[in-house]
């Protein structure tokens, strides 16, 4: 095919040609950043937290007091003790926890670690999570290293001093090598608050209660101190991990055992960790629709903006079309003729394209901490927007090859 | 001659219905986007005091002691309980009210309801006269309740809905936290977005539900939350311990009424500055601020991130679908080439072929104005069943429908203008005689 009469052709209409090559570079560079986005979003959102998060439930718990005077901590660590108790007995329950947050719950407390004391520089914030011994059953995590939590260790909580660091703690994995990257911290100590702590064993992985989206929020919330500590506050969660299809029995007996203990406490999201996951992250996942929603909108309105320019040179060239046809041009040639036009625009459009998502996305990374787009998404959206130039000229190509020679013989 | 003109384009737009209707389809989308993310980052940026928030004013003073001291730092955005209380009683602002958010158990009488939690706001008896909140019934306490510790207390009217059937319960008793309080006022609707005093209890929260003074709360021990800054060796605080006296945690409201008065107050935070670093209290030289309301929401940046990504691709998306208008206008419009010749021939002027070819323009952008209007309604329906503070606020309000149109027919305009151009470059000879 050559290309010489194409391009005088395109050079003698500058601006439809220019229009359809920045129309692709625009549609390409925003719906490339879109769907790196939308694929960023859906698989922080879908990542695992480490629990059984099938099998899981919990419920806030916080107790009332009658009269002005706070509960002391005797009181709360009876009530804590008889609440567990009953729990763990209920018929379909696997074991049951208290703990100060659950993950992904979006009720977060940071202490800043270090392998020494009283750093002004280079803490690494973790998050702390306040357990008793039950927790690595009923949380189901998986302990890689070391050991867990011996019965006796657990200790109580400081109500005036919630987090303060116990002498041992259970770590994941993420928070082992951000304090020891060389490996073997089980048996080591480092600092939380600047009081030692010895790391008793690794878990493999639990996600902590922060809900934050992005590399930093994510590597973040997978740093997670596990402290043996009662949780002797006025609020707390109750998380109980139930046999498969025993979770709707067991919440029900959940809410009937505890309120027939006492009454004297407000029980709220007495729910499974499935609905725990969609609440927090129900924004990101109308972002991601949303999205994914403007990206398609936009392809189709390129390949309809396509249709239309091509349709009208079509109709505006019916005569050289037929003149074309009346010296020996065959249909396939005029089908030819018309793709490769829209093929050599598409290949600038992708171009320039190519250029500007990068350049998008680099803007992207300084504004809003987002990662580098790799690179195979730049082709990928290159050939998709080649396909739909050719899919979209298709219809008004068949239209010129099958205009009739005799078309040459009228005048216009 | 402009109905000639509107005519015309209607004529022409009908001629050519699959290239109009993508013209507008494109325009309708392009403008439904655009409006839609707008109008959340217009109610998101929007002012939560109209007609007083000018008058309404932040002061931020700095006790913190020398460590990381830097010049340029701004002093923390709260303030601790001793300088709360000190600028308080000094009045020297037209009103003030310091304050704290919490939450607290209401336990209804009788066994009907179950105790629940709400929202609290932990204040001083000016916060309803300079916020200006509506009462439905009674009215706040005064500043002599403030000190007395009164237990008394402010319902919201949804709570006032949910244990007394929306009645007039002024005179009677709740249970708050296990303390008897009696019920002085009741607030009709009052819910100001951004939840401006007190950006750290979230910025687009629902409204509190119970008011009652900081003393009382002080002295009761009721649970707090929201932000609690620390440094040297304070420690946090919990339910029954306050935070130290080097814990930042109290938000300070004042209403000033002259810019005289405003300056005067800056003055003041200077003084009270130095005064407290004589004392020997202060260790860092005078570092005060004293924003506007509208600049106190500016500085703490209150619009979401993803708020403003999503306008940025939504205009960018309405780029795409001028660009592709464009090109079908040109396409249209070149393909009239005839008809212009002939009215050229006849003695229209350029400047008149021009005119009428962006009537025609106009025309597609009011029709795709309708149509963007239609999706932004749509598109506004779908925000508001995100889960999130704000989204229930997205709604188009007249104005923003206005924009609708306005920007519709700006952008079509705009894109009109080169192919309405090169359509009149046409030389009217050359197109007649082809014919």
């Amino acid at each position: 095919m050559e290309l010489r009469p194409i391009l005088s052709t395109l050079m003698r209409n500058k601006a439809g040609a220019l229009l359809i090559v920045m129309e692709i570079a625009l549609t390409l560079a925003i719906a490339c950043n879109a769907a790196f986005i939308v694929g960023q979003l859906t698989a922080s959102i879908s990542r695992p937290t480490g629990i059984d998060e099938a099998h899981i439930f919990s419920v806030d718990n916080q107790w009332l007091r009658q009269g002005s005077t706070p509960l002391t901590a005797g009181d709360l660590k009876s009530r804590l003790t008889t609440d567990l108790a009953a729990l763990r007995r209920l018929p379909g329950v696997v074991d049951a926890t208290a703990a100060s947050t659950v993950p992904l719950n979006n009720d977060t407390i940071a202490l800043d670690a270090a392998t020494q004391p009283n750093l002004s520089k280079g803490n690494i914030p973790v998050l702390p999570v306040l357990v008793d011994d039950h927790a690595l059953q009923t949380f189901g995590l998986k302990l890689i290293a070391g050991r867990w939590f011996k019965p006796d260790e657990l200790v109580d909580a400081n109500p005036d001093n919630p987090f303060a660091p116990t002498p041992a703690a259970v770590v994941t994995r993420a928070a082992a090598d951000a304090l020891f990257p060389s490996g073997g911290a089980v048996g080591k100590t480092f600092y939380l608050s600047d009081k030692p702590v010895t790391i008793v064993g690794e878990v493999q992985r639990m996600e902590g209660s922060s809900t934050g989206i992005g590399h930093v929020a994510e590597a973040f919330n997978a740093r997670v101190v596990l402290m043996p500590e009662r949780t002797l506050f006025s609020s707390y969660r109750y998380v109980v991990r139930t046999r498969p299809g025993r979770m709707a029995a067991a919440m029900a007996a959940t809410r009937r055992t505890l309120l027939g203990i006492s009454r004297d406490r407000i029980l709220t999201r007495l729910q499974p960790f499935a609905a725990t996951r969609a609440d927090a992250y129900r924004d990101f996942g109308a972002a991601a629709r949303l999205l994914a929603g403007i990206s398609v909108m936009l392809l189709l309105v390129t390949a309809f903006g396509i249709v239309g320019l091509t349709s009208f040179w079509v109709n505006q060239r019916r005569r050289q079309i037929g003149i074309r046809r009346a010296v020996g041009a065959s249909r396939a040639h005029i089908l030819q003729y018309f793709q490769t036009e829209n093929f050599l625009l598409s290949t600038g459009g992708v171009a320039l394209g190519m250029a500007l998502a990068f350049g998008i996305n680099v803007y992207l990374m300084h504004r809003y901490e987002m990662a580098r787009m790799p690179w195979f998404y730049l082709p990928a959206g290159a050939i998709a927007l080649w396909l739909i130039g050719q899919a979209s000229v298709l219809g008004p190509a068949l239209r010129a090859a099958a205009v009739p020679p005799v078309v040459a013989t009228r005048s216009a | 001659m402009f109905q000639y003109y509107f005519d015309l384009a209607w004529r022409s737009l009908k001629r050519n219905k699959a290239l109009t209707a993508l013209m507008v389809l494109a325009i309708a989308l392009g403008i439904g986007a655009s409006i839609t993310t707008l109008t959340v980052l217009h109610v998101l940026s929007g002012d939560p005091l109209p007609g007083r928030s000018g008058e309404i004013y932040y002061p931020q003073i700095d006790p913190q002691d020398l460590r990381g001291m830097s010049p340029s730092k701004e002093p923390p955005s709260q303030l601790t309980l001793i300088d709360g209380m000190n600028l308080l009683r000094a009045a020297r602002a037209d009103r003030q009210a310091l304050m704290k958010g919490g939450e607290v158990p209401i336990q209804p009488e009788g066994a009907a309801l179950d105790p629940f939690y709400v929202d609290a706001r932990y204040t001083t008896a000016d916060f309803f006269a300079m916020f200006g909140t509506p009462f439905r019934f009674g009215h706040g306490w005064n500043a002599a309740d403030d000190e007395a510790k009164a237990r008394q207390v402010v319902i919201s009217r949804d709570l006032d809905a949910k244990l007394f059937g929306g009645a007039n319960s002024v005179g009677r008793t709740l249970r708050i936290s296990g303390t008897a309080f009696q019920i002085v006022g009741v607030l009709d609707h009052w819910q100001p977005n951004p939840h401006f005093y007190d950006l750290d209890t979230g910025s687009y929260a629902a409204g509190e539900q119970v008011f009652l003074p900081l003393q009382t709360m002080i002295d009761l021990h009721l649970s707090r939350d929201g932000s609690n800054d620390c440094w040297g060796n304070g420690g946090g605080g919990t339910d029954t311990v306050l935070p130290a006296d080097t814990c930042v945690w109290l938000q300070f409201w004042v209403q000033l009424n002259s810019p005289a008065k405003v300056e005067a107050y800056r003055q003041f935070l200077v003084h009270y500055s130095q005064d407290q670093r004589a004392l020997g209290r202060f260790q860092r030289p005078p570092n005060v601020r004293l924003r506007s309301l509208m600049q106190w929401l500016d500085y703490n940046g209150v619009v979401p991130d993803d708020v403003r990504l999503q306008t940025w691709l939504a205009f960018g998306f309405l780029v795409v679908c001028l660009v592709n208008t464009v090109g079908l206008m040109l396409a249209k419009f070149m393909r009239r080439a005839g008809e212009l010749g002939v009215r050229r021939a006849l003695g229209a002027s350029r400047r008149s072929l021009f005119e009428q070819l962006l009537v025609e323009a106009g025309v597609i952008g009011l029709v795709g104005g309708g149509g963007g209007a239609v999706l932004a309604l749509g598109g506004l329906w779908l925000v508001r069943q995100r889960s999130s503070d704000y989204a229930s606020l997205a709604h188009l309000d007249p104005g923003m429908l206005l924009t609708t149109f306005v920007l519709a027919l700006g952008a079509t305009l705009l894109a009109g203008l080169l192919p309405a151009w090169r359509a009149c470059q046409i030389a009217p000879a050359l197109q007649l005689k082809s014919h």
